[in-house]
């Protein structure tokens, strides 16, 4: 295997990992209301936007910050179940999902208004060094990056899989009647499990802050990561962290063998192609009609 | 001067007021009255598929700039514009159809999802293909020219009001007839939708090709009026306005798109200075409205105006079912291939359905006797609603035979048993709740009206006609089933006994030779059971329909049927008539637990 395919396949990895986050996020709001966030991108963004201001503006200290964003746009999460979802939680799908995407143009055109246009890059939090394994060179930074990523992923795993709390969700995901008339209080969960995927949102914000420029408009990336749940399989949680890391991957290979300038829109026509051929995605499993 | 009248009246006056605006508008404003009228096609087209198809498109702007730069790029390439603007239109058209594709399988998440992406990829394009689009920078056109004259920006003010007005009668012609009924069929209940022989595939395709055309037109014309083009037009958030248009106005309604796009074109234009607020002031519209305002502006005067377009029942409605049934008028029975009158049995051979581990049924055969009654009981869980959903073909069973005379059922797709005269009723009621009665019933002649969206845009003599004809006729249902009251109220306000009963009608309308009723005689009272009996019976012995009943009422079912099969575990245990059936052993014990409970258990079986 050729020095530069591996490199590829290698910075693709740690960029699926990002996107695993995101992509969780995602996954875990479908899962129990069936709604796909379209404020996620934005939330994402207001992470990223939150630890720039905080940090470099405000000089608050570098690890503290995360927490802080981490908490308070935990706290928007819970503002966006609020208003679009809670009150539309009895109206059609399509309604709940034009609500989100009206939150995250709220958000994104929020944050122009008062940021302006003053871009630039979140300090990194590891080094740039160079690390040279065999053929391939990463720098500390992405390698940091990719080791948080996959911490967190495994955390919201353990949570998930392995808690009370977890098992609570993911019974209010399946069938909120039955949890609730067991004991469950749905609402708590359901606030949760908003403020988490927004927690979760703002993370992959921070970590890809150092990566690209902060800007209104870089919610964008949660696109990607939408495309890259969907290639894994939208009703798995592990389908969803796999299908992130191939889209990683795949858009990594399209941008350097193919085209940098479509590989947008190649990844879209990813998108398009799964929904048609095998729209339960490559690991989730098909969903049962009901007549 | 009442309802429809002054509907007519202020629509001609709104009109009058267009074609004289040119003479006493300033030019800035004749200039955004073009906007408005370009962004009235969009969201009329929008809402076509969102409003009346239920489906979300959040892609929009890419039909728009697709119109739009197949436009330009043709006109540069030599083509006349006014060659230019129907090849875009055509494009955007086709490009819809393939975008439509997915729609037919996914939930509205996933179609969101295609419709953004496939927006974000057209800007995409056009940003990064700069040897076509000239990216950023965009791309200048030359202008239109008629008769050898370049046209000036205000007079292409004239094309842009004919498709607007163009569009609004052809968008408001398909809404009233059998396409329009269809696509919100689909929207309320794609399954009952299905069983009356809509094709959800060719209707979600159809909406999607046709407002793309919408969309694409105004692109098109768009460029004719500005004669210059970058992809600044068309990022994700113009989407998102179109949408917050249809919302604002009204969803459902093409008063509300045309009140949504003028409003929130007009408004930030007079509101100038405030550019960079006017997403956000969108964002939080949107949003308002959703949850506070869900119909849109249009939805507060909503039930005057539908109070206002009353259609008085026949005479025959009122009080007895009507004598004539409908059979009597008309062209006779001839639902589809073959006649009612040809004794064709149905034969379910061996089928077998499990869902999981469980067994929904195993090996069940049964063969049902033209122009009979038969009853189908058994337990809950027993199967029942299952063969049902596997003769309609919603469910595929995992193996056995089904025919209908020589038809073989399960080479046909749901939506073709309507056309071979098979219609059904659902357990847990499917109507239309947000279409009138009228058009309920009307539905159920979709497989059969000859009217194409074609001749339905054109209005052509024939199509109206056959629309005028299948009116009557589904009144004449209604009075059948013993409906009395207004049929121009929607559906999901009339108390469940009378929801039964349009259903029932609708069913009819099919002109069945076979019609499956899933328990309906389930919430009804004592009175309105004996009502529907005797229905029952005129549906045999009148229309000469076969029909299969399952019910849990034994009153209903020993008292029509000839023949009574009775399911239990997906087993058939008995077959017979209603008194053998109701002293076989197997069917007491189904019903009434093992022997050690006898006393407690008389009685239960009813």
């Amino acid at each position: 295997m050729s020095g530069l395919l591996l490199q590829t396949i290698v910075s693709g990895l740690t960029l699926g990992s990002i996107y695993a986050i995101v992509a969780l996020g995602f996954v875990v709001i479908y899962q129990a209301t069936r709604v796909l966030n379209f404020a996620h991108g934005e939330v994402l963004m207001l992470g990223a936007m939150i630890g720039l201001v905080l940090h470099t503006q405000v000089g608050f200290p570098y690890w503290p910050t995360f927490f802080v964003v981490l908490i308070a746009v935990a706290l928007v999460g819970l503002l966006v179940e609020r208003t679009a979802y809670a009150p539309l939680a009895s109206s059609p799908l399509s309604t709940v999902i034009m609500a989100t995407a009206a939150v995250g143009q709220i958000i994104r055109s929020g944050v122009r208004i008062v940021q302006a246009e003053q871009l630039s890059f979140f300090p990194p939090m590891f080094s740039l060094e160079p690390i040279v394994i065999g053929p391939v060179v990463i720098t500390r930074l992405n390698l940091g990056i990719a080791a948080i990523a996959v911490g967190l992923v495994a955390i919201f795993g353990l949570l998930f899989y392995a808690t009370t709390l977890g098992t609570a969700m993911r019974g209010t995901s399946q069938n909120p009647t039955a949890a609730w008339l067991v004991g469950i209080d749905v609402h708590r969960i359901l606030s949760l499990i908003w403020a988490l995927s927004a927690a979760l949102a703002a993370a992959a914000g921070l970590l890809i802050a150092p990566l690209v420029l902060v800007r209104p408009d870089m919610g964008v990336i949660a696109i990607k990561a939408f495309v890259g749940a969907v290639l894994g399989g939208f009703n798995s949680l592990p389908g969803a962290v796999v299908g992130s890391l191939l889209l990683g991957v795949i858009e990594n290979l399209v941008g350097v063998f193919l085209t940098n300038a479509f590989k947008d829109v190649v990844v879209f026509g990813i998108l398009i192609a799964v929904l048609l051929i095998r729209p339960s995605g490559v690991l989730g499993r098909p969903e049962a009609r009901r007549v | 001067m009442t309802g429809p009248a002054a509907a007519r009246l202020a629509l001609l006056l709104t009109l009058g007021a267009l074609l004289l605006a040119p003479l006493w508008l300033p030019p800035y404003h004749h200039y955004v009255l073009t906007l408005i009228l370009l962004n009235v096609i969009t969201v009329v087209g929008l809402a076509l598929v969102m409003g009346f198809t239920g489906l979300v498109s959040l892609g929009h702007a890419g039909f728009v700039a697709i119109g739009a730069y197949a436009t330009v790029l043709l006109t540069r390439a030599g083509l006349s514009y006014w060659m230019a603007l129907p090849a875009g239109v055509l494009l955007s058209g086709c490009i819809g159809y393939l975008i439509g594709l997915p729609a037919l399988r996914l939930q509205p998440l996933y179609l969101a999802t295609v419709t953004w992406g496939f927006g974000q990829s057209v800007w995409l394009i056009a940003l990064n293909w700069v040897s076509l689009t000239n990216g950023q920078n965009g791309l200048k056109m030359a202008a239109p020219a008629l008769a050898g004259r370049p046209l000036a920006p205000e007079d292409l003010y004239w094309p842009v009001l004919a498709v607007a007005v163009g569009g609004l009668l052809a968008a408001y012609r398909v809404t009233k007839t059998r396409p329009g009924r269809a696509l919100m069929a689909l929207r309320e209940s794609e399954v009952a939708a299905m069983t009356l022989g809509v094709s959800a595939r060719a209707y979600k395709t159809l909406a999607f090709a046709l407002s793309a055309i919408y969309a694409g037109s105004a692109g098109g014309l768009y460029v004719g009026v500005v004669r210059y083009i970058n992809p600044d037009n068309f990022p994700f958030h113009v989407s998102l306005l179109y949408v917050t248009m249809a919302v604002v106005g009204g969803m459902g309604s093409l008063a509300g798109a045309v009140v949504g796009a003028t409003m929130l074109t007009g408004l930030p234009e007079l509101l100038r200075g405030f550019v960079e607020y006017r997403e956000l002031i969108g964002g939080v519209l949107l949003l308002a409205f959703l949850v506070f305002v869900p119909h849109g502006l249009v939805g507060i005067f909503g039930p005057r105006i539908r109070a206002s377009h009353r259609v008085p029942m026949p005479p025959q409605a009122a009080g007895v079912p009507a004598p004539s049934g409908p059979v009597a008028s008309g062209d006779g029975r001839s639902p589809g291939p073959g006649t009612a009158a040809r004794a064709e049995w149905l034969r379910i051979t061996e089928v077998t359905k499990t869902f999981g581990g469980v067994v929904a049924l195993d090996q069940v055969s049964l063969v049902v006797a033209p122009h009979t009654i038969h009853g189908l009981i058994g337990p809950n869980g027993s199967g029942k609603t299952t063969l049902f959903n596997v003769v309609t073909r919603l469910e595929e069973p995992d193996g056995g035979a089904i025919t209908l005379g020589e038809h073989d059922l399960l080479s046909c797709p749901a939506d073709r048993l309507a056309a071979l005269g098979i219609a059904r009723t659902f357990q847990n009621l499917e109507v239309f709740p947000r279409l009138t009665v009228l058009e309920n019933v009307l539905v159920g002649m979709h497989a059969r009206l000859p009217v194409t969206m074609t001749s339905a845009v054109l209005g052509t003599p024939a199509s109206r006609r056959a629309e005028a004809e299948a009116r009557a006729e589904a009144l004449r249902w209604l009075a059948f089933v013993g409906f009395q009251g207004d049929p121009a109220v929607p559906v999901g306000t009339l108390p469940f006994a009378r929801q039964r009963a349009i259903e029932l009608a609708r069913a009819l309308a099919v002109r069945p030779r076979l019609l499956l009723l899933d328990e309906p005689s389930a919430g009804l009272t004592f009175g309105e059971v004996e009502e529907l009996a005797r229905v029952i019976r005129r549906i045999r012995d009148e229309l000469g329909t076969t029909v299969i009943l399952v019910a849990h009422t034994m009153r209903l079912v020993f008292g029509l049927c000839e023949t009574v099969t009775v399911l239990d575990h997906g087993i058939k245990i008995a077959e017979g008539s209603p008194l053998e059936v109701r002293r076989h052993p197997e069917v007491i014990r189904a019903y009434l637990g093992p022997s050690e409970l006898p006393a407690t258990a008389s009685g239960g079986a009813t």
